[in-house]
């Protein structure tokens, strides 16, 4: 008779790969799988909120050349997104499956986390869309971003209004000269 | 029958304040204050203190205001979410006391936080309630 190994029932701690990166003086991570493309600050198109203050972060617009090109991201600076100083941006995080790119200061590593943490219910204010939880890396905490916390859905559709309208009446001026 | 109540007394620059002992965990030593960006008034940052993430609460801008001095310790008190308790570290200046004393009413135009005053040896203490001074402070 054969004797059959049983399966472990050791559980293995769920894994996630994240991009950490930095924004002034913190770090912050984002799941690697909400991240299509990391990109330097080249081909950005500067944007202007005009009087709405909420999308003032929204400081340059991308379109990608060399995928979707009919598709044009808004990129919302993560220091201003996040009220906080003296940010130099150099990298920009184009997210997957949405309109929004995120311009940060730098990328810091990829790595794994076993654990995202609740926010403390004591934090009550925007941080609690902000962030999916905290982690704990090398003894520190890094807030974990809620990929969908930049831009909502209502924001997205004035933004790419916006940009029709700003293409539109250049399309329609060639249509009259045409004719 | 006696009214005496357990409290901890902690200083915050010249004055005592006191809370029931029953809000207060431990008495902790000072601990790398971790910040990152957040909208919620009067929090400080957060402790790792034993696996657990605790957020400190300074109390100190509102019971004696800015120029508070350096604190020392962190007293952990326990702090009611709905049906959860959770950890909330308090910023003080010096070391604490637990003591049995009798709790009068508040008189006076005193905020909504102080829910009582303590009568010792001449010291008038304020009891606070640290759910009610952190909603306070949020609304």
């Amino acid at each position: 008779m054969k004797l059959q190994r049983g399966k472990s029932r050791v559980k293995k701690p769920q894994v996630e790969d994240v991009i950490v990166f930095n924004v002034a003086d913190t770090r912050f991570a984002i799941a690697a799988n909400a991240v299509d493309e990391i990109r330097n600050m080249d081909d950005l198109n500067p944007h202007k909120s005009g009087f709405d203050r909420k999308l003032a972060k929204v400081k340059f617009t991308l379109v990608r050349h060399n995928k979707d090109r009919e598709k044009t991201y808004f990129v919302v600076d993560a220091a201003t997104h996040f009220h906080a100083a003296d940010s130099k941006p150099s990298r920009v995080l184009v997210m997957r499956n949405s309109s929004v790119a995120l311009m940060v200061d730098g990328i810091d590593r990829m790595m794994q986390i076993t654990a995202v943490i609740t926010m403390p219910h004591a934090f009550s204010g925007e941080e609690r869309t902000w962030y999916r939880g905290l982690a704990i890396m090398d003894d520190k905490i890094v807030p974990v971003i809620n990929p969908d916390s930049f831009l909502n859905a209502g924001e997205i559709a004035v933004l790419e209004a916006k940009v029709k309208a700003q293409t539109a009446p250049a399309v329609s001026a060639k249509g009259a000269a045409s004719a | 029958m006696s009214s005496s109540q357990k409290f901890v007394l902690f200083p915050l620059g010249k004055k005592r304040f006191a809370m029931t002992a029953e809000q207060v965990t431990e008495l902790a030593q000072p601990d790398t204050l971790q910040t990152f960006p957040h909208t919620t008034p009067l929090l400080a940052g957060v402790l790792v203190r034993r696996g657990r993430i605790v957020p400190v609460l300074d109390i100190a801008q509102i019971l004696i205001g800015p120029n508070a001095p350096a604190r020392k310790f962190y007293l952990i008190a326990n702090r009611k979410f709905g049906t959860e308790m959770e950890w909330t570290a308090v910023p003080v200046t010096g070391e604490c006391e637990l003591m049995n004393a009798e709790m009068v009413a508040p008189t006076g135009r005193l905020p909504r936080y102080v829910v009582g005053l303590l009568s010792l040896d001449g010291e008038i203490v304020e009891v606070i309630d640290l759910q009610k001074l952190a909603t306070a402070e949020a609304a």
